[in-house]
């Protein structure tokens, strides 16, 4: 027998030997500025620490048991930090050194802390008690009270030379201001619904501003208790403030939106909202002491900065351009201005109506003509380089010309190659290594399109020309060349793909392949090409319906024909998709939402630029000349707007991520894949309340780094699991979805992409797919799926899964009874397959699927057979008093293994039990084994197997535990710790390649990483 | 309980507009009695935190008719209800006790139950803890009303410190047991606690779990080791197997054509009214 460890397994403080917190993503609770580059961050029960300036983590230590960190306030040489019941001091001048902590623990909640006029600490209460701190922050001098003491969700003080004032948010709405030296209350401000949640004095005192469950913000005049303006905004209920010293206020809350206010002229109005968190809820807010740079720590365990006066690191240079002082500025009368690009950061190319092309040079603000031809009078197509200063210009003729804006005299003249073939409608400039290639079409839709190519050196000379056969119903919006090879692929407006090989030597090349509807009837905005290798390739698609996808190409050795596979697919949660390109820190898509433009890091799930432009029906134009540097320009209101934004060189980073961090919702799936796209990390795919999946990578240190969010699902995450081989993933969730996604490593890069879904059958929005189970086989000869769905209305399905056709056979349905089933899985020997269940009745029941799973896989005539009859269950049993929340079949290193199966499971009673399907003639009958009836003070929602005989639990209580199965089948408990994860729903393991420690994943409302080292093998 | 897409999703929702109950709560209450009799020779009822007031429509249904007194306390005000004194009081109040008390004639209450729960934010630590406090408030006040042997049923959230709770009613009740009906979500952390056989305390005043919690203490070091003392309650789930099941999803019968039913009793309104009437009209920006 192993003795019984408990402890505290928080993130950076060892529990025991054997299990090790390593790091914690979620709620960022509390914030504080300290000095001038430090930021101090309450992360659970962990306090991180950040040099903002250089966007670095100095620090990360365990401060309390259990509590999490709610509130840090710095005073003169002190820092004061709370959470919960719990309370702890800090000398600031060992902050970044090894320190000693004690943990005090009051037996009220602490809602706010602070500093007297004489620089004593003081504390309120939940129950309204203002504790005054002794000055070695040792002993409660003194407890005021006011005499009101019903209980209160927030509090502020603020202090002068002779009184504490504390300012009281109540849960009836309103808020009590009150004296400490007289005891008393001294005004009762009303007003405000609902509970107060939070309130802030302003820096004089004269002032307070509060907000509450009715959403929103009011202003008082503490003199005469008045409420002096109603500030509304948030969509949801707000939970911080920050009052600033110039009547500027800051707030953030439940829309996971942060909001500067301006009181002025007896109006609150708010003036900037930054939206830069995923999921519900901002909890934390702190303002560094420049009043200017902002913090915010969210649901999503992000910390973001902020930068009030708008003024980033990235370097913003606007100026906005009048149509009218353009025709005044150009000395030549050049007419009025067609169409524009940029070809550097610093200079835009004008096309004008009457054939002109003008430059302007906006750092010495000067225009020159670089380009005149009475042919591009009246029409003319202007188009640019990303890459390069030259100008692409199409007439109505036919004719293609080419201008070096740096050096206007180096320009070339392209005739058609057709010699009827209508106006030049559509121009795609392409570049690789030294060569210029331009696509073009033409307004007659069956004049094959030409593909010219050039030669860049001293001066500008066509190096070959050819004809492509031109696709009907193709007008071209986008293309992309190989990067190795002379393949162009080219997408069209009404979403078609179509690939050339150029080497051929036809007079007109055909296409090796086209493909209509390739994400859907929308226009395909950009295509990127990615080398894999020649005749293979990857493209990275945009589509104006707000989706990107990447796709594999290959072309047959002939070059004849060519095969389309989806790697990838995902939806953008706003608007559509203009562009994308892959930068240094992820990939980067571009484009409109109602009225503005957005530039996106989709890796990061972070904004980088956006302008309110108008929307999109406007000439606009975006080029990214580096990682950093990037400029937009559009038309609004017969003016031409000019942002340009770079690289201020600035290392401090304001409007960035200082802190990564994962799902803005309860994480109710997690899952470590079989592969990994990386040998120092583990793959990891997790689904949560948000409906998303995220991918990432789990490091040995903890450290995380996301991969992608793929949104396809409408409710939230129900379940998710890895094939055995790591090439599906599969997740289900309410409505009755069931998605099996395809996955594709390709060098740091895992894509995912949603290869079929499950038929939904009724219109029950509520009808969950609670839990699923996958075995890998063989049908027909090739490898197929065979999958076990169970259902909120007691419903089981099974079905084949074949990922050649991608689709599923519903091979069977069966019924268990009118409860919900929470969970499945499969147990087989040699001879039989069975499928056990564990349901909202407490009971555990199990089928003999081998007949049926026989007819689906080896009967050829079930292709055609409709559906084969689901068997009554070889037995049922009662486990539980309530749900069966968690279960598995624990491998059992025993001879008689294969005729005997071990289920552990978890139920909401509390319980955790061990049974066992034995067999006995034939038959597998059930036994009752053991249970501990209070395993967990709450619902034990999940169980994974360590080792042989070593079983994880965790629940509801945050407990996590370690029993061990003994050969009786009795359960010792041998570990006892505790996580800071709440709503703790779910875990995983996995080890990384190389490493002795087993990777724990526990998930909720969080994501915590912990090690285990396996003293279980060692034999301790 | 208003219209809205749960409409569909609910079956204890639909049941309860069915039978006419102000809320679907009404059916916990029917399924912790005929788990532990809790109406079993009861004249004098409290019911506490009662708006909208299904479970004081249970008591009144549940009890004989002119057999029982049912005192009803909510801060916002309760529709009147036949048989149901109803009392717009704060629970907290000492004025409270006095008033209910005077409705009973002096004598003691047999059972006291509550089925409040606060804002909920999603910190779940705050959550529970507010919870707890407001379980303490009704505590007081039951303990101040009950008779010896009385019984006391209120809402617990089961999180990480619900040992504690259980620890410290089991001083002042013979049997505590954690409950959770057949109606509530498995996936809501939501349970009951019933406690059945109140024992006085001798010297027990109004105040005193109060006075317990302001008990501070006054040298922090001494709280460096704070021991935490949890229990585990028992844990009974209720209602028949043969229940409706609140996680599960049910087929309406075929033929039946699903009517959108009104709510028994229009919410009452929420603080957040104002600014959901800005946001329809477009003016919430």
């Amino acid at each position: 027998m192993v003795a019984i460890k408990q402890g505290y397994a928080t993130d950076g403080m060892t529990a025991t030997s054997d299990f090790k917190a390593i790091q914690f993503y979620g709620p960022v609770t509390s914030l504080a500025f300290v000095r001038s580059n430090i930021l101090l961050a309450g992360r659970g029960s962990n306090l991180s620490i950040y040099d903002w300036n250089l966007g670095q983590v100095l620090k990360e230590v365990n401060l309390f048991k259990r509590s999490k960190i709610q509130g840090i306030a710095e005073g003169q040489s002190t820092i004061m930090v709370w959470g919960a019941c719990s309370l702890g001091f800090i000398d600031k001048n060992v902050l970044l050194e090894e320190f000693n902590f004690s943990e005090y623990i009051l037996r009220d909640w602490i809602l706010a802390g602070g500093w007297d006029y004489h620089g004593n600490a003081c504390i309120v209460t939940a129950h309204n008690l203002l504790l005054h701190i002794s000055s070695d922050c040792k002993r409660v001098e003194k407890i005021s009270t006011c005499g009101v003491g019903c209980i209160l969700y927030s509090a502020s003080i603020f202090s002068n030379s002779d009184d504490v004032i504390v300012a009281a948010g109540t849960v009836f709405g309103s808020i009590e201001i009150w004296s400490s030296k007289n005891q008393a209350v001294v005004s009762s401000l009303k007003g405000h619904e609902g509970s107060i949640f939070n309130l802030k004095f302003s820096k004089n005192g004269r002032r307070l501003v509060s907000c509450s469950d009715d959403r929103s913000i009011r202003i008082w005049d503490l003199c005469s208790s008045q409420c002096l303006a109603v500030g509304w905004g948030h969509s949801a209920r707000i939970w911080q403030l920050i009052y600033l010293g110039d009547d500027t206020i800051i707030s953030t809350g439940e829309d996971s939106t942060t909001r500067v206010w301006r009181f002025h002229d007896g109006m609150l109005n708010c003036v900037q909202v930054w939206e830069g968190h995923s999921g519900r809820s901002i909890w934390s807010l702190a303002v560094a002491e420049d009043d200017n740079t902002v913090s915010t720590g969210g649901a999503d365990g992000r910390i973001r900065l902020w930068n009030r006066a708008n003024k980033p690191s990235m370097i913003e240079d606007r100026r906005t351009i009048n149509f009218d002082d353009v025709a005044r500025s150009i000395t030549i009368k050049c007419g009025s201005i067609k169409q524009y690009i940029a070809v550097r950061a610093t200079a835009y190319a004008f096309s004008t109506m009457i054939g002109y092309l003008v430059l302007l040079d906006t750092v010495e603000n000067s225009w020159k003509q670089i380009y005149y031809s009475p042919a591009l009078a009246g029409y003319s197509i202007l188009k640019g380089w990303d890459d390069k200063p030259f100008c692409c210009v199409g007439d109505r003729r036919g004719f293609v010309y080419i201008i070096d804006s740096d050096d206007p005299s180096r320009c070339i003249t392209i005739a058609p190659l057709a010699e009827i073939c209508g106006k030049v409608t559509e121009i795609i400039p392409l570049s690789k290594d030294n060569l210029l290639y331009v696509l073009v079409q033409y307004g007659d839709g069956e004049t094959p399109w030409s593909f010219f190519a050039l030669q860049v050196d001293n001066g500008l000379s066509l190096e070959y020309s050819v004809a492509l056969e031109a696709q009907p119903t193709f007008p071209i919006a986008s293309a992309c060349i190989h990067p190795k090879s002379d393949v162009i692929v080219v997408g069209s407006r009404f979403g078609a793909l179509a690939i050339y090989s150029i080497t051929a030597t036809h007079a007109t090349i055909s296409a090796s392949g086209c493909w209509r509807r390739v994400m859907s009837e929308d226009c395909i905005t950009s295509l990127t090409a990615t080398y894999i290798d020649d005749g293979n390739i990857d493209i990275l698609l945009t589509s104006r319906n707000g989706s990107y996808s990447v796709c594999n190409i290959i072309l047959s050795s002939d070059t004849e024909t060519a095969t389309l596979d989806y790697l990838h697919l995902n939806r953008l949660a706003k608007g559509s998709i203009e562009g994308a390109t892959y930068l240094p820190d992820g990939l980067v898509v571009w484009g409109f939402r109602n009225n503005y433009f957005f530039v996106w890091n989709e890796t990061l799930q972070c904004e980088i630029m956006s302008e309110i432009c108008g929307g999109p029906h406007r000439q606009w134009n975006f080029r990214i000349y580096s990682p950093t540097e990037f400029s937009f320009v559009y038309t609004k209101a017969s003016s031409i707007c000019i942002v340009n934004v770079g690289d201020s060189g600035d290392p401090s980073s304001p409007n960035s991520i200082l802190q990564e961090g994962s799902h803005g919702r309860e994480i109710r799936a997690i899952t470590v894949a079989p592969l990994t796209n990386d040998r120092n990390a583990l793959l990891v795919a997790s689904g949560a309340e948000d409906t998303c999946i995220r991918l990432c990578n789990v490091f040995g240190n903890g450290h995380l780094r996301n991969l992608s969010v793929v949104r396809k699902h409408v409710s939230g995450i129900q379940g998710l699991k890895w094939s055995t081989n790591g090439r599906y993933l599969f997740s289900s969730a309410a409505r009755e979805e069931f998605i099996c996604w395809k996955v594709t490593i390709r060098g740091k890069n895992v894509y995912l992409y949603p290869i079929c879904s499950a038929p939904i059958e009724t219109d029950l929005p509520d009808l969950r797919v609670m839990d699923f189970v996958v075995e890998d086989t063989i049908y027909n000869g090739a490898r197929c799926y065979f999958v076990v769905t169970v259902y909120s209305d007691s419903a089981i399905k099974v079905w084949l899964f074949n990922p050649s056709k991608a689709e599923f056979r519903l091979l069977s349905i069966g019924r268990y009874k009118t409860c919900c089933i929470f969970k499945a899985a499969f147990y087989s020997t040699d001879e039989s397959f069975h499928l056990l269940i564990g349901s909202s009745d407490g009971h555990i029941t199990s089928w003999d699927l081998s007949k049926l799973r026989q007819a689906a896989l080896c009967s050829p005539a079930c292709e055609t057979a409709r559906k084969i009859k689901f068997p009554d269950p070889e037995w049922s049993l009662a486990v539980h008093q309530s749900g069966v929340k968690s279960l598995i079949i624990v491998r059992v290193a025993d001879a008689l293994a294969h005729e005997s199966f071990t289920i552990v499971s978890g139920g909401d009673d509390n319980c955790i039990a061990v049974t066992k399907s034995t067999k006995r003639e034939s038959k597998f009958l059930p036994s009752k084994e053991y249970a501990v009836a209070d395993a967990h003070a709450s619902t034990v929602t999940s169980l994974a197997q360590l080792t042989d005989g070593m079983v994880l639990s965790a629940a509801v209580d945050q407990h996590i535990k370690v029993w061990q199965l003994l050969s009786d089948s009795k359960l010792s408990l041998v570990e006892d710790t505790y996580t800071t994860v709440s709503d703790t729903g779910c875990v995983s393991t996995g080890s990384i390649v190389d490493s002795a420690a087993t990777t724990l994943l526990i998930g909720g409302a969080g994501l915590a990483i912990w090690h285990v080292n396996n003293f279980w093998n060692s034999g301790k | 309980m208003g219209k809205c897409s749960k409409d569909k999703r609910d079956l204890y929702y639909r049941k309860a507009k069915e039978q006419g109950w102000r809320a679907r709560s009404a059916f916990k209450l029917l399924q912790l009695d005929s788990e532990f009799h809790l109406f079993e020779g009861v004249s004098r009822v409290v019911d506490l935190c009662a708006a909208p007031g299904s479970w004081s429509q249970v008591l009144s249904r549940s009890l004989p008719e002119g057999s029982a007194t049912i005192v009803s306390v909510d801060l916002q005000p309760i529709a009147p209800l036949p048989g149901v004194i109803t009392l717009q009081a704060d629970i907290t109040h000492p004025l409270t006790l006095t008033n209910i008390l005077k409705l009973f004639g002096g004598e003691p209450a047999d059972i006291v139950c509550s089925d409040g729960a606060p804002d909920v934010t999603g910190l779940h630590d705050l959550d529970e803890y507010i919870q707890a406090q407001l379980l303490l408030s009704a505590l007081t006040l039951a303990t101040n009303l009950l008779r010896p042997g009385g019984k006391f049923v209120a809402k617990i959230f089961r999180g990480r410190d619900v040992d504690l709770l259980y620890s410290q009613l089991s001083l002042l009740f013979d049997k505590v047991t954690c409950a959770k009906p057949r109606s509530s979500r498995a996936s809501s952390l939501e349970a009951f606690i019933v406690c059945e056989g109140y024992k006085p305390r001798p010297g027990w005043l109004p105040e005193s779990l109060r006075v317990a919690e302001m008990k501070l203490p006054l040298d922090l070091e001494s709280t460096i080791t704070g021991k935490r003392e949890g229990a585990v309650a028992p844990f009974i789930a209720c209602g028949d197997l043969s229940d409706y099941d609140a996680d599960a999803t049910y087929q309406l019968e075929k033929g039946v054509q699903r009517i959108s039913l009104e709510p028994v009793q229009k919410p009452t309104a929420p603080p957040y009214k104002t600014a959901l009437e800005k946001k329809r009209n477009g003016t919430l920006r």
